[in-house]
């Protein structure tokens, strides 16, 4: 493997404290319920490849948990320095597979087959939904904020196609969904087992309503975490792919995977 | 070393060896005068603490209860003190410089330190744009509409604002002769003596036999 590039080594530790910042003081200003802490994992995976990203969505929770003075630390962070590493691979691999290049053609074919990309995420989702839902009680409970995502998915979708006409948007979202599925998928055994099921944030409240309809702690920690990781990394999915597609050409190209995120001239 | 076995011995076991590692941690601490930096970390821990008692003395019995809650809390406290007080009693300078003497490459210690540095200047940047934005109209205590709205002029900047000067830095460390090959010369090391060196194979022995012990134990079990 060769030597990492310096450049890639340069954002590495400014796209973790992009990570903490973003995932803390703006996140606090802001007040909705997405945690925008892999912003730079993304950005990092897409720029400088899955290693890359799997580098710093780990030690971004490693540092906010154990090396970050008193104020700005966050100790229930470090165990879910896995799921931080994953994020970063799987965010190197859609960058890797061009899911991050801005598509702004109005060819039919090009708009249909980036509809029919998300109808297949859709499916996906509505499978691994109805399997992970399976008793009734927490079923409509759930209903609820698993509408809003599908409502948000499906709204996001639409706006990236028809206003602002760029297909590679509606593959973010798409890439952005999958991705956040996965990361539910490897954080809930973390927090069910390290944690009990309760880490501080705002899910726990969630988490103690699918164990009082009789869930085991591993199936509400996964139900908690299917109903806002996929939302939130739907969100960052699109940031990054929209901070991106606005960046200059030069700035991206200097990355290691850059010319995957630009598209062709002409 | 003695962080990462305490951590993931605690997390592997939970129960009584959890409580040890807990002990052994506190009176490190102790030992070099930085407990109240560790209890403060412990304390952060609190909300944490008190909610999990009481969701899991609420809940039914299916749940562990309260002793599955303990235990939790036990092995949560044990995987997040050893960390802790490693960098507590460690000038993170002087971690770096050793952890690069032993071979693990000045770009590595670069990325850890730099990290580190980069935290409060990106909260700096942070804080402006939360401010400009605001001078210019842009809502953040409105309807969860609007608040939305407000994600990308927020984050953008910040985001280009890093990536900027990732190109900055890169340029200047490139000049710098960063990415040349072959061994730097160190000022300064750190002190190791031959207890230290033993006390570190006995450890890593410790940690690989209590590994294996937890997963035969688990393999094993009855069903």
């Amino acid at each position: 493997m060769s030597l990492p590039a310096t450049r890639t080594l340069v954002l590495i530790p400014c796209a973790i404290a992009l990570n903490i910042v973003l995932g803390s003081t703006v996140q606090q200003v802001l007040k909705l319920p997405i945690y925008l802490d892999s912003l730079g994992t993304i950005v990092t995976g897409v720029l400088g490849g899955p290693i890359a990203g799997l580098v710093t969505g780990a030690l971004t929770d490693l540092i906010w948990a154990y090396v970050l003075p008193s104020p700005l630390a966050a100790p229930t962070a470090g165990p879910f320095a896995i799921t931080g590493a994953v994020i970063g691979v799987l965010a190197g691999l859609w960058g890797w597979l061009g899911v991050f290049r801005s598509r702004r053609s109005l060819d039919p074919p090009v708009l249909a087959a980036a509809a029919g990309a998300a109808l297949a995420v859709v499916l996906v989702v509505l499978y691994t939904f109805t399997h992970a839902y399976t008793n009734p009680a927490s079923v409509t409970l759930s209903e609820g904020v698993f509408l809003v995502v599908a409502l948000v998915y499906a709204g996001l979708v639409a706006w990236a196609l028809f206003i602002r006409r760029d297909a590679g948007a509606v593959l973010a979202l798409a890439a952005g969904l999958v991705t956040g599925i996965v990361a539910a998928l490897v954080s809930s055994p973390i927090a069910a087992y390290v944690f009990g099921g309760v880490t501080g944030f705002g899910g726990d409240a969630i988490i103690a309503a699918f164990r009082f309809t009789g869930d085991t702690l591993y199936q509400a920690t996964l139900k908690q975490g299917l109903l806002s990781d996929p939302l939130d990394k739907m969100i960052e999915f699109l940031l990054a792919f929209t901070i991106l597609a606005a960046l200059p050409r030069r700035m991206v190209a200097r990355f290691p995977n850059g010319d995957r995120v630009l598209e062709p001239i002409a | 070393m003695a962080a990462v076995a305490g951590a993931a011995l605690a997390v592997a076991w939970g129960g009584w060896v959890a409580g040890a590692v807990v002990t052994v941690s506190a009176l490190a601490a102790l030992r070099a005068g930085r407990l109240r930096r560790v209890a403060v970390t412990a304390l952060a821990l609190t909300p944490v603490v008190l909610s999990s008692l009481a969701v899991n003395a609420l809940l039914p019995a299916g749940g562990g209860g309260l002793a599955g809650a303990l235990a939790a809390l036990l092995r949560l406290l044990g995987a997040t003190l050893p960390p802790t007080v490693l960098f507590a009693t460690t000038e993170l300078d002087d971690l770096l410089i050793e952890l690069e003497a032993r071979g693990l490459g000045r770009r590595s210690a670069l990325v850890v330190g730099s990290a580190l540095a980069a935290v409060p200047r990106t909260q700096a940047r942070a804080v402006e744009v939360i401010e400009a934005q605001r001078a210019r109209g842009l809502d953040t205590e409105g309807s969860w509409r609007r608040r939305l709205r407000g994600v990308l002029p927020l984050v953008a900047p910040v985001v280009i604002g890093s990536l900027a000067e990732v190109e900055e830095r890169s340029l200047a460390l490139e000049t710098r002769a960063f990415g040349a090959p072959g061994r730097r010369t160190l000022l300064r090391r750190l002190p190791d003596s031959r207890a230290q060196k033993a006390l570190r194979w006995v450890l890593a022995g410790l940690l690989v036999a209590g590994l294996l012990g937890r997963a035969v134990a688990v393999l094993v079990a009855p069903r």
